[in-house]
């Protein structure tokens, strides 16, 4: 059952109707037993692993409740803490990075000539389980270090871990923000039903009107890469940083706006992140939930900035080379991390030389023309950086990245675009969302959230458009047979 | 508690619009086919004006023509037939359409009874089920619909896009014509041949239908289960059933089928017609447009054959001098409108003589092909002049590869056979033919002692194989040139 499709809006709606009749004491409980449920629909029986992982945390963060009351200190919980993260990361690990982990030891043995092993790692990654695996290790972080209580009630708990809305691809949710809302659940309002669908119906013409239309564009051409160079290549790469991001960000909204409902606040995950003037300004936009997570728990608890100049920045490298390797077992992501982390060290150590040459050359920081210019430029960095990420080896990638330059512009405009598995009528429906989005994403950026705007509206104007919307969202997105529901970029991660 | 419950109305009316605005949408992008197919049984089905339905497959379609019927007989029937249909499907067709009008006489053809594949979805049945698409989208959900749908696919998923079709057609929003717009006006595009579809194509093989003596199937099969299903169902309600199988070129298999066909309804009670059993009906060279479909001509053949059946075996009432059928009369006018336009002006020849033995008593016409040709080695073609009348003046033309020429004055065939000086004189309805076959490539015809018009020779026709000329008050009306090149004919018409 995945975001889209008619089972999932039936399951949202009975989910929702049920969850505001029963009694406010139980519904967490009711809740559970939908995100089981869904769990279920996806994975079936790795549904267990889930609970497995509930557990895990749950014994820990008891254990580590019990140090509290008995007056021990952090020390006493610490071994707690380090066996329940440890105990998380081997279940990560085994289902995650076996087969890389068995395929980089062949690499090695074949690099130096010994004999490769004959062993197959055939493990089926469980869905989410990046996601829910670093939310249960947050929770036992913020156990430890005296944010939150432990939390007692196993179902509650095991609610933080699986619920529906996030379990598949996050936001990586705190269990500071999200049990007090279990434990004290909101009554129905009109106003986050409206909400929350609007904000689904926007994850929805993000993920099937964008998205999926620019899935099989790229595709085409890195499936067959070495026949294409120049601007069509380049378009190929700017073509995937649109698709990843309306992808990951469509998901994210429909979460979000599906929580918004039942009385949900989750955290907003993406903010206008190609509008960034910075790589760090970027990671502070793009996958907000991920970022913080790792500033949180991996880059703070290195020593962050504490440290000095030198292992602040080797910091920074370690913190995105892991989140490379988060996002998918292969060398590609880790270099795609690597290659953020050193964007990010490249910008610390020339930002004083940046800001001495604006200022000797009496150019505005806060100008147009310098935000532009840095705005492009962010963005044809994070562009280089998903060719690493889209490319399924280093040689595809260099391919790509050394031949996409050559400026041939004619092939926006001789028909070509036409001829890459989309028909015509698609190619133009998807200009005119990815203006759209445009339009959307620079209002927001200044502040003008439309559809708070939209609400302002006489009730006719507002039905109008709303009305427009999802029947134009229905029609014209990409759903139904043969449509994979696969999709979803980040839900493999 | 005012506010809730204007939140709760405002509520209702959003989603009430939203509906109605999405039932637009939905109707709007469908594929128009099953529309166009199954609208008009609606219109006549609320008029209750169907006395028979036909079931089957696309050799109903193609093979009984309910236009005809009713111009014969006065019979008003509906072709139900969908392609790809068997016998499974056919019984829900049935069911379906039973839900609008009960007609008093079912008729259903038995291909495929031999089909022992219990679901549509089956990888192994060899149907596609996207025509079942064509057979129920028009018919709106109700219950009788969704145990069909339940009863022939096996796969859940494969079920939702025949419950609710937005599922697979929302996607044609990049396709939309005038007529998917139409949809909502009254000039929308429907059949009017009452679900029938005529084919004018004919296949260009040479067949020759052998009996195989085959006995009956060895076991029941899907098909035999469903097609006893159909019987019984009728008969609890009191409809008549004749089971018929239309004639094709028939494999052993199904010569079998057609026999325990007519074993199960003889089982009931119920009278049978095996066409394939009867010699004569058709022509297996002429009147199909391929191994399994026949052609307009051969569909005329079966579709009289079957009226001759009904009135004899359980006729019905004769409606044609009945008030509120205006509507029949109407479209049985815009088929023969149709049918004489196409008798002229064919650029496939083949196509062109089916259409002249179609319909040829009304009108003049010569047929002239020249000596020293490739046209006659064309067992089609000379098979199809035989049809049109040529007798075995045309088989010394072949033998001896000379000019051959047919005179048509209103079905009454003068012929000429050779090549030499002599001139023949024809008295036809539309004027004096003179007519010289001076060699294989020079022919003379003049008209009405015109002799400044040859209308036999031009230099830019010269090789042409075959000539058709239609005449009309003594005046040329059309001349069609055919030039031969390994039977396929290239066309030039003045």
């Amino acid at each position: 059952m995945q975001f889209v499709s008619p089972k999932f809006l039936l399951f949202l709606l009975i989910t929702i109707s049920v969850y505001f009749v029963l009694p406010k004491k139980i519904r967490y409980i009711w809740l559970l037993a939908a995100s089981w449920g869904f769990y279920y629909k996806l994975s079936g029986k790795l549904l267990l692993l889930l609970i497995a992982v509930s557990v895990i945390t749950y014994v820990a963060g008891i254990l580590m409740g019990r140090s509290d009351t008995s007056g021990e200190n952090r020390k006493g919980k610490k071994p707690v803490l380090v066996t329940g993260i440890v105990l998380l990361l081997l279940v990560l690990g085994y289902f995650k990075y076996t087969g890389f982990l068995l395929e980089t030891v062949k690499s090695l043995q074949d690099a130096l000539g010994i004999e490769p092993l004959g062993i197959v790692a055939e493990i089926a990654l469980p869905v989410g389980i990046s996601f829910y695996i670093f939310q249960a290790i947050g929770y036992l972080v913020d156990t430890y270090r005296g944010k939150i209580l432990a939390q007692k009630n196993f179902l509650r708990l095991a609610l933080f871990i699986s619920f529906f809305p996030e379990v598949m691809s996050g936001p990586i949710e705190r269990a500071g923000n999200m049990i007090p809302q279990f434990e004290n659940p909101k009554d129905f309002s009109y106003e986050n039903m409206r909400e929350g669908l609007l904000l689904m119906l926007w994850g929805y013409f993000q993920k099937i009107i964008i998205a999926d239309r620019l899935a099989p564009l790229v595709d085409h051409i890195y499936s067959s890469y070495s026949n294409y160079t120049g601007t069509l290549l380049f378009l190929a790469t700017i073509f995937y940083t649109l698709e990843i991001y309306c992808d990951f960000a469509g998901y994210s909204n429909i979460a979000i706006g599906s929580a918004k409902i039942l009385g949900i606040d989750i955290m907003k995950n993406f903010e206008q992140p190609y509008l960034s003037r910075s790589i760090a300004e970027f990671w502070r936009r793009w996958h907000i939930s991920l970022s913080s997570w790792l500033r949180d728990y991996i880059y703070i608890p290195l020593g962050g900035n504490r440290k000095g100049y030198v292992r602040k920045l080797i910091n920074i490298c370690i913190v995105f080379a892991l989140s490379g390797l988060w996002h998918g077992a292969a060398w590609t992501f880790v270099f795609w991390g690597l290659l953020h982390g050193l964007y990010q060290v490249i910008g610390i150590i020339t930002k004083p030389l940046k800001e001495n040459l604006t200022a000797k050359l009496n150019i505005d920081p806060q100008g147009l023309a310098l935000r532009l210019v840095n705005i492009v430029v962010t963005f044809i960095l994070v562009n280089i950086g998903w060719i690493f990420f889209r490319a399924p080896s280093f040689k595809v990638a260099r391919y790509v990245l050394t031949n996409m330059w050559k400026f041939k512009p004619w092939v926006l405009f001789d028909g070509t675009l036409f001829n890459l598995g989309l028909p015509e009528a698609d190619i133009r429906l998807l200009g005119v969302s990815i203006i759209v989005l445009a339009i959307v994403d620079v209002l927001n950026y200044k502040g003008i959230v439309v559809r708070k705007a939209l609400t302002n509206q006489a009730l006719w104007i507002r039905w109008i458009v709303y009305f427009a919307a999802v029947l134009f969202i229905v029609t014209c997105g990409v759903w139904g047979p043969g449509y994979d529901a696969a999709s979803f970029i980040y839900s493999s991660f | 508690m005012n506010k809730k419950l204007s939140l709760f109305i405002k509520t209702a009316v959003f989603l009430a619009i939203l509906c109605v605005c999405f039932i637009c949408m939905s109707l709007l992008v469908e594929r128009k086919s099953s529309f166009n197919k199954n609208q008009e049984f609606f219109e006549e089905a609320k008029k209750d004006h169907i006395d028979a339905f036909f079931l089957g497959s696309s050799h109903v379609i193609n093979g009984i023509n309910p236009l005809q019927l009713f111009e014969d007989y006065g019979y008003t029937s509906y072709n139900l037939g969908g392609y790809g249909s068997v016998l499974l499907s056919s019984y829900w067709q049935m069911m379906l359409a039973l839900d609008y009008c009960t007609p008093k006489l079912m008729v259903v053809d038995s291909y495929m009874l031999e089909n022992n594949i219990r679901y549509i979805d089956d990888p192994e049945a060899n149907v596609s089920s996207d025509e079942l698409h064509l057979n129920i989208d028009r018919f709106p959900l109700s219950r009788t619909k969704y145990h069909a749908i339940n009863d022939m696919f096996q796969d859940r998923d494969e079920k939702y896009p025949y419950l609710a079709d937005f599922i697979v057609y929302h996607d044609r929003w990049k396709e939309l014509e005038a007529d998917d717009f139409k949809r909502f006006t009254k000039d929308a595009n429907v059949n009017r041949m009452m679900g029938a579809v005529m084919e004018y194509g004919i296949h260009s093989q040479e067949y020759t239908y052998t009996d195989f003596q085959a006995g009956t199937l060895e076991q029941e099969t899907v098909g035999t289960a469903y097609l006893r299903r159909i019987i019984e169902e009728c008969q609890s309600r009191n409809i008549q059933v004749v089971v018929v199988t239309l004639p094709f070129l028939a494999m052993y298999d199904n010569q079998a089928a057609a026999h325990t066909a007519t074993q199960i309804a003889a089982e009931y009670g119920v009278p049978s017609l095996n066409m394939l059993e009867i010699p004569g009906i058709i022509d297996v060279n002429t009147d199909m447009e391929d191994a399994g479909h026949l052609n307009v001509l051969g569909s005329r053949k079966v579709t009289s054959c079957l009226g001759d059946f009904i009135a004899q075996n359980c006729p019905l009432p004769d409606h044609r001098e009945d008030s509120g059928y205006e509507k029949w009369n109407d479209y049985i006018g815009d088929y023969n409108a149709e049918l004489a336009s196409m008798c002229e002006g064919n650029d496939d020849l083949y196509t062109q003589l089916m259409m002249l033995q179609l319909n040829n008593s009304n009108k003049t016409f010569t047929i002239s092909v020249r000596g020293d040709t490739a046209v006659y080695s064309d067992p089609s073609l000379v098979r199809q002049l035989h049809s049109l009348g040529a007798t075995e003046m045309l088989d010394q033309a072949v033998s001896s590869n000379c000019s051959y020429m047919m005179i048509s004055d209103h079905g009454v065939i003068t012929e000429f056979v050779g090549d030499s000086e002599n001139e023949f004189t024809v008295e036809t309805s539309d004027g004096v033919f003179l007519y010289s076959p001076a060699s294989a490539i020079y022919r003379i015809l003049y008209v009405n002692g015109d002799t400044e018009n040859n209308y036999l020779y031009s230099d830019d026709h010269a090789y042409a194989d075959v000539q058709l000329l239609f005449f009309s008050g003594g005046v040329c009306t059309s001349h069609q040139y055919y030039t031969c090149d390994h039977f396929t004919y290239d066309y030039d018409q003045r």
